[in-house]
Protein backbone atom coordinates (compact mmCIF):
# COMPACT_ATOMS: atom_id res chain seq x y z
CA UNK A 1 0.00 0.00 0.00
CA UNK A 2 2.84 2.58 1.10
CA UNK A 3 5.13 1.67 -1.93
CA UNK A 4 1.98 2.15 -4.40
CA UNK A 5 1.34 5.69 -2.65
CA UNK A 6 4.99 6.00 -2.96
CA UNK A 7 4.80 5.06 -6.68
CA UNK A 8 1.86 6.95 -7.27
CA UNK A 9 3.14 10.24 -5.89
CA UNK A 10 6.43 9.81 -7.61
CA UNK A 11 4.63 9.64 -11.13
CA UNK A 12 2.86 12.62 -9.79
CA UNK A 13 6.05 14.92 -9.03
CA UNK A 14 7.48 13.64 -12.34
CA UNK A 15 4.82 14.47 -14.58
CA UNK A 16 4.08 18.42 -12.64
CA UNK A 17 7.35 19.17 -12.39
CA UNK A 18 7.58 21.21 -15.16
CA UNK A 19 5.05 22.94 -17.45
CA UNK A 20 3.89 21.04 -20.12
CA UNK A 21 5.59 21.28 -23.89
CA UNK A 22 3.40 23.27 -26.68
CA UNK A 23 3.90 20.34 -29.16
CA UNK A 24 2.17 18.18 -25.90
CA UNK A 25 -1.19 20.32 -26.90
CA UNK A 26 -1.30 18.99 -30.46
CA UNK A 27 -2.17 15.82 -31.93
CA UNK A 28 1.02 14.02 -32.63
CA UNK A 29 2.12 13.22 -36.87
CA UNK A 30 3.73 11.08 -38.85
CA UNK A 31 5.73 11.65 -42.32
CA UNK A 32 4.86 9.60 -45.62
CA UNK A 33 6.51 10.15 -48.84
CA UNK A 34 5.61 9.03 -52.09
CA UNK A 35 6.83 8.56 -55.35
CA UNK A 36 4.79 8.98 -58.59
CA UNK A 37 4.74 7.12 -61.77
CA UNK A 38 4.49 8.37 -65.48
CA UNK A 39 3.89 12.10 -66.11
CA UNK A 40 3.02 14.56 -63.77
CA UNK A 41 1.81 17.85 -65.44
CA UNK A 42 1.03 20.68 -63.45
CA UNK A 43 -2.81 20.21 -63.48
CA UNK A 44 -2.27 16.75 -62.64
CA UNK A 45 -0.21 17.82 -59.53
CA UNK A 46 -2.85 20.26 -58.35
CA UNK A 47 -5.37 17.53 -58.42
CA UNK A 48 -3.19 15.15 -56.43
CA UNK A 49 -2.60 17.66 -53.53
CA UNK A 50 -6.46 18.39 -53.65
CA UNK A 51 -7.63 15.20 -52.99
CA UNK A 52 -4.45 14.61 -50.51
CA UNK A 53 -4.75 17.65 -48.63
CA UNK A 54 -8.47 16.66 -48.37
CA UNK A 55 -8.18 13.35 -46.59
CA UNK A 56 -8.70 13.36 -43.00
CA UNK A 57 -5.92 12.91 -40.72
CA UNK A 58 -3.76 14.73 -43.65
CA UNK A 59 -1.91 17.93 -41.90
CA UNK A 60 0.10 18.83 -44.38
CA UNK A 61 1.17 17.68 -47.87
CA UNK A 62 3.76 18.82 -50.86
CA UNK A 63 3.73 18.07 -54.60
CA UNK A 64 7.22 18.45 -56.14
CA UNK A 65 5.84 17.81 -59.58
CA UNK A 66 9.30 17.86 -61.50
CA UNK A 67 10.09 15.16 -59.32
CA UNK A 68 7.21 13.35 -59.00
CA UNK A 69 7.91 13.34 -55.46
CA UNK A 70 4.80 14.08 -52.77
CA UNK A 71 5.21 14.33 -48.78
CA UNK A 72 2.75 14.73 -46.50
CA UNK A 73 2.40 14.78 -42.57
CA UNK A 74 -0.36 12.44 -41.08
CA UNK A 75 -2.42 12.03 -37.82
CA UNK A 76 -1.60 8.01 -37.49
CA UNK A 77 -4.18 7.53 -35.25
CA UNK A 78 -6.59 8.66 -38.22
CA UNK A 79 -5.19 7.62 -41.64
CA UNK A 80 -2.42 5.08 -42.57
CA UNK A 81 0.18 5.62 -45.53
CA UNK A 82 -1.48 2.57 -47.07
CA UNK A 83 -4.72 4.28 -47.02
CA UNK A 84 -3.27 7.22 -48.60
CA UNK A 85 -2.06 5.20 -51.07
CA UNK A 86 -5.37 3.17 -51.95
CA UNK A 87 -7.04 6.54 -52.00
CA UNK A 88 -4.65 8.21 -54.30
CA UNK A 89 -4.38 4.61 -56.72
CA UNK A 90 -7.33 5.18 -58.83
CA UNK A 91 -5.92 8.62 -60.17
CA UNK A 92 -2.15 8.24 -59.38
CA UNK A 93 0.56 5.08 -59.73
CA UNK A 94 2.37 5.91 -56.03
CA UNK A 95 4.40 4.29 -54.66
CA UNK A 96 6.01 4.83 -51.19
CA UNK A 97 9.86 6.41 -50.74
CA UNK A 98 12.35 5.76 -48.71
CA UNK A 99 14.80 7.58 -48.64
CA UNK A 100 18.12 5.61 -49.77
CA UNK A 101 20.14 4.71 -46.21
CA UNK A 102 23.04 6.97 -45.44
CA UNK A 103 25.49 7.61 -42.30
CA UNK A 104 23.65 8.06 -39.10
CA UNK A 105 25.22 11.46 -37.87
CA UNK A 106 26.00 11.45 -34.35
CA UNK A 107 24.82 9.79 -31.18
CA UNK A 108 21.65 7.47 -31.11
CA UNK A 109 19.38 7.10 -28.14
CA UNK A 110 19.41 3.41 -27.53
CA UNK A 111 15.47 3.71 -25.89
CA UNK A 112 13.04 3.18 -29.05
CA UNK A 113 11.80 6.80 -29.99
CA UNK A 114 7.87 4.71 -29.50
CA UNK A 115 8.73 4.49 -25.61
CA UNK A 116 9.89 8.10 -25.21
CA UNK A 117 6.55 9.86 -27.33
CA UNK A 118 4.33 7.07 -25.00
CA UNK A 119 6.26 8.50 -21.87
CA UNK A 120 5.87 12.06 -22.41
CA UNK A 121 2.02 11.29 -23.49
CA UNK A 122 1.98 10.01 -20.12
CA UNK A 123 3.37 12.86 -18.54
CA UNK A 124 1.07 15.31 -20.10
CA UNK A 125 -1.63 13.76 -19.25
CA UNK A 126 -0.86 13.17 -15.52
CA UNK A 127 0.48 16.95 -15.77
CA UNK A 128 -2.11 19.46 -13.91
CA UNK A 129 -0.58 22.36 -14.52
CA UNK A 130 -2.04 21.92 -17.88
CA UNK A 131 -5.41 22.86 -16.78
CA UNK A 132 -4.11 26.55 -16.14
CA UNK A 133 -2.26 27.45 -19.37
CA UNK A 134 -4.35 28.93 -22.26
CA UNK A 135 -2.11 27.59 -25.76
CA UNK B 1 -11.99 4.50 8.78
CA UNK B 2 -8.70 5.65 8.08
CA UNK B 3 -5.95 4.85 9.43
CA UNK B 4 -3.65 7.82 10.58
CA UNK B 5 -1.04 6.59 8.02
CA UNK B 6 -3.24 6.57 5.07
CA UNK B 7 -4.78 9.76 5.98
CA UNK B 8 -1.14 11.08 5.89
CA UNK B 9 -0.20 9.07 3.07
CA UNK B 10 -3.65 10.79 1.18
CA UNK B 11 -2.78 14.17 2.36
CA UNK B 12 1.13 13.90 0.96
CA UNK B 13 -0.30 12.44 -2.57
CA UNK B 14 -2.78 15.64 -2.99
CA UNK B 15 -0.06 17.80 -1.71
CA UNK B 16 2.36 16.44 -4.43
CA UNK B 17 -0.32 16.79 -7.19
CA UNK B 18 -1.26 20.09 -6.17
CA UNK B 19 2.80 21.63 -5.54
CA UNK B 20 3.28 22.20 -9.75
CA UNK B 21 -0.42 23.67 -10.09
CA UNK B 22 -0.27 25.76 -7.52
CA UNK B 23 3.17 27.04 -8.93
CA UNK B 24 2.01 27.63 -12.28
CA UNK B 25 -1.17 29.55 -10.89
CA UNK B 26 0.75 31.71 -9.41
CA UNK B 27 3.06 32.50 -12.35
CA UNK B 28 0.47 32.86 -14.57
CA UNK B 29 -1.81 34.96 -12.57
CA UNK B 30 1.75 37.25 -11.91
CA UNK B 31 2.46 37.65 -15.38
CA UNK B 32 0.85 40.30 -17.74
CA UNK B 33 0.07 38.81 -20.99
CA UNK B 34 1.24 40.97 -23.53
CA UNK B 35 -1.43 42.52 -25.49
CA UNK B 36 -0.85 41.14 -28.85
CA UNK B 37 2.43 38.92 -29.12
CA UNK B 38 3.56 37.63 -33.03
CA UNK B 39 2.17 34.66 -31.55
CA UNK B 40 -1.23 35.44 -31.11
CA UNK B 41 -1.17 37.45 -34.29
CA UNK B 42 -0.36 34.24 -35.99
CA UNK B 43 -2.87 32.46 -34.69
CA UNK B 44 -1.59 30.76 -31.85
CA UNK B 45 -0.96 26.84 -31.18
CA UNK B 46 -2.98 25.84 -34.47
CA UNK B 47 -1.24 28.53 -36.93
CA UNK B 48 1.79 27.34 -35.73
CA UNK B 49 1.63 23.44 -35.63
CA UNK B 50 -0.07 24.06 -39.59
CA UNK B 51 3.00 26.23 -40.50
CA UNK B 52 5.28 23.53 -38.92
CA UNK B 53 3.74 20.60 -40.50
CA UNK B 54 3.81 22.21 -43.85
CA UNK B 55 7.49 22.88 -43.49
CA UNK B 56 8.31 19.40 -42.49
CA UNK B 57 6.30 18.34 -45.96
CA UNK B 58 8.22 20.71 -47.77
CA UNK B 59 11.73 19.80 -46.35
CA UNK B 60 10.63 15.95 -47.16
CA UNK B 61 9.83 16.89 -50.57
CA UNK B 62 12.64 19.02 -51.47
CA UNK B 63 15.22 15.87 -50.67
CA UNK B 64 13.42 13.83 -52.86
CA UNK B 65 14.29 16.25 -55.80
CA UNK B 66 17.33 15.65 -57.96
CA UNK B 67 19.27 19.22 -57.28
CA UNK B 68 18.21 19.34 -53.51
CA UNK B 69 20.18 21.40 -51.35
CA UNK B 70 18.92 19.56 -47.74
CA UNK B 71 18.84 15.59 -49.05
CA UNK B 72 22.46 15.90 -47.11
CA UNK B 73 21.46 16.95 -43.80
CA UNK B 74 18.27 15.62 -43.77
CA UNK B 75 18.22 12.17 -45.48
CA UNK B 76 19.05 10.12 -41.96
CA UNK B 77 15.85 11.46 -40.87
CA UNK B 78 13.80 10.70 -44.25
CA UNK B 79 14.65 6.69 -43.69
CA UNK B 80 12.62 3.95 -42.71
CA UNK B 81 12.29 3.58 -39.33
CA UNK B 82 12.46 7.19 -38.37
CA UNK B 83 9.50 9.02 -38.47
CA UNK B 84 9.33 9.57 -34.63
CA UNK B 85 12.83 11.69 -35.23
CA UNK B 86 11.06 13.63 -37.65
CA UNK B 87 7.79 13.98 -35.40
CA UNK B 88 10.53 14.83 -32.77
CA UNK B 89 11.95 17.47 -34.52
CA UNK B 90 8.50 18.72 -35.45
CA UNK B 91 7.65 18.87 -31.90
CA UNK B 92 10.78 20.81 -31.30
CA UNK B 93 10.29 23.12 -33.76
CA UNK B 94 6.90 23.90 -32.69
CA UNK B 95 7.95 25.03 -28.90
CA UNK B 96 10.48 26.72 -30.34
CA UNK B 97 8.59 28.69 -32.94
CA UNK B 98 6.04 29.21 -29.92
CA UNK B 99 8.56 30.60 -27.29
CA UNK B 100 10.52 32.63 -29.78
CA UNK B 101 7.04 34.33 -31.25
CA UNK B 102 5.84 34.85 -27.61
CA UNK B 103 4.05 31.56 -26.65
CA UNK B 104 3.30 30.74 -23.08
CA UNK B 105 5.13 28.03 -22.94
CA UNK B 106 9.50 27.51 -23.00
CA UNK B 107 11.16 25.50 -25.33
CA UNK B 108 13.06 22.79 -23.35
CA UNK B 109 15.15 21.08 -26.51
CA UNK B 110 18.74 21.44 -27.57
CA UNK B 111 20.40 24.61 -28.18
CA UNK B 112 21.05 25.52 -32.16
CA UNK B 113 24.72 24.80 -31.54
CA UNK B 114 24.19 21.49 -29.49
CA UNK B 115 21.34 20.73 -32.04
CA UNK B 116 23.24 21.19 -35.04
CA UNK B 117 26.61 19.95 -33.99
CA UNK B 118 28.79 18.42 -36.68
CA UNK B 119 26.72 18.99 -39.48
CA UNK B 120 28.65 21.22 -40.80
CA UNK B 121 25.63 23.34 -42.23
CA UNK B 122 26.81 25.75 -45.06
CA UNK B 123 25.15 29.03 -45.47
CA UNK B 124 23.17 27.57 -48.67
CA UNK B 125 21.93 25.24 -47.08
CA UNK B 126 20.79 27.33 -43.94
CA UNK B 127 18.74 30.03 -46.68
CA UNK B 128 17.12 26.66 -48.40
CA UNK B 129 15.47 25.54 -45.21
CA UNK B 130 14.35 29.52 -44.57
CA UNK B 131 13.45 28.84 -48.11
CA UNK B 132 10.91 26.20 -47.42
CA UNK B 133 9.81 27.59 -43.98
CA UNK B 134 8.86 30.74 -45.94
CA UNK B 135 6.68 28.76 -48.56
CA UNK B 136 5.07 26.88 -45.61
CA UNK B 137 3.69 30.20 -44.04
CA UNK B 138 2.61 31.35 -47.47
CA UNK B 139 0.62 28.44 -48.20
CA UNK B 140 -0.58 28.63 -44.91
CA UNK B 141 -1.80 32.18 -45.56
CA UNK B 142 0.37 33.93 -43.09
CA UNK B 143 0.67 37.84 -44.32
CA UNK B 144 3.82 39.28 -45.33
CA UNK B 145 4.62 41.67 -42.33
CA UNK B 146 4.36 38.71 -39.96
CA UNK B 147 6.43 36.46 -41.96
CA UNK B 148 9.04 38.80 -41.72
CA UNK B 149 8.61 39.03 -38.32
CA UNK B 150 8.94 35.05 -37.79
CA UNK B 151 11.99 35.45 -40.36
CA UNK B 152 13.39 38.35 -38.25
CA UNK B 153 13.50 36.32 -35.06
CA UNK B 154 14.89 33.42 -36.44
CA UNK B 155 17.52 35.09 -38.74
CA UNK B 156 19.83 35.31 -35.47
CA UNK B 157 19.85 31.99 -35.13
CA UNK B 158 22.19 31.44 -38.26
CA UNK B 159 25.36 32.03 -36.35
CA UNK B 160 25.32 29.47 -34.04
CA UNK B 161 23.45 26.99 -36.56
CA UNK B 162 26.23 27.32 -39.95
CA UNK B 163 29.56 25.38 -39.61
CA UNK B 164 29.14 23.69 -36.48
C1 LIG C 1 16.61 29.13 -38.13
C2 LIG C 1 16.98 27.95 -38.51
C3 LIG C 1 16.85 26.68 -37.70
C4 LIG C 1 16.14 26.41 -36.58
C5 LIG C 1 15.25 27.34 -35.78
C6 LIG C 1 16.36 25.01 -36.25
C7 LIG C 1 15.81 24.34 -35.16
C8 LIG C 1 16.08 23.04 -34.81
C9 LIG C 1 15.58 22.37 -33.64
C10 LIG C 1 14.67 23.00 -32.61
C11 LIG C 1 16.07 21.11 -33.63
C12 LIG C 1 15.78 20.00 -32.61
C13 LIG C 1 16.65 20.14 -31.40
C14 LIG C 1 16.48 19.00 -30.42
O1 LIG C 1 16.45 17.81 -30.86
O2 LIG C 1 16.38 19.25 -29.21
C15 LIG C 1 16.87 20.96 -34.83
C16 LIG C 1 17.52 19.81 -35.22
C17 LIG C 1 17.97 19.61 -36.49
N1 LIG C 1 18.13 20.55 -37.47
FE1 LIG C 1 17.72 22.52 -37.28
N2 LIG C 1 17.19 24.47 -37.18
C18 LIG C 1 17.51 25.44 -38.09
C19 LIG C 1 18.33 25.31 -39.17
C20 LIG C 1 18.71 24.10 -39.70
C21 LIG C 1 19.37 23.91 -40.97
C22 LIG C 1 19.79 25.05 -41.89
C23 LIG C 1 19.51 22.58 -41.15
C24 LIG C 1 20.07 21.83 -42.32
C25 LIG C 1 20.14 22.27 -43.54
C26 LIG C 1 18.96 21.91 -39.99
C27 LIG C 1 18.90 20.57 -39.79
C28 LIG C 1 18.57 19.96 -38.61
C29 LIG C 1 18.68 18.52 -38.39
C30 LIG C 1 19.11 17.48 -39.42
C31 LIG C 1 18.32 18.32 -37.04
C32 LIG C 1 18.45 17.02 -36.26
C33 LIG C 1 17.26 16.23 -36.10
C34 LIG C 1 17.63 14.91 -35.42
O3 LIG C 1 18.77 14.51 -35.46
O4 LIG C 1 16.74 14.30 -34.88
N3 LIG C 1 18.49 22.87 -39.13
N4 LIG C 1 16.85 22.15 -35.52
Amino acid sequence: MRLGLGGLMALLLWANWQEPNLHDYSAPISVGALRVAGSLPATEAAKLHTQLIQMPGITACTVQAGAHAVAYTYRPDEITPAQVQQQLAPAFRVQTYEAPAAPVMGPQCPVPQGYIMALEKLRFALNLRRLFIAV
Amino acid sequence: MLTSTRKFSLALLLATSLLGTLGACKKNAEAPVAATSLYERLGGLPAVTAVVDQFIANVVAETMTSNSKLKRTFDPLVQSGNSYRVASLRNHLIDQIGQATGGPLVYKGLSMPAAHKGMNISEVEFNALVAELGKAMTSKGVPANQQTEVVNILAPLKSSIVAQ
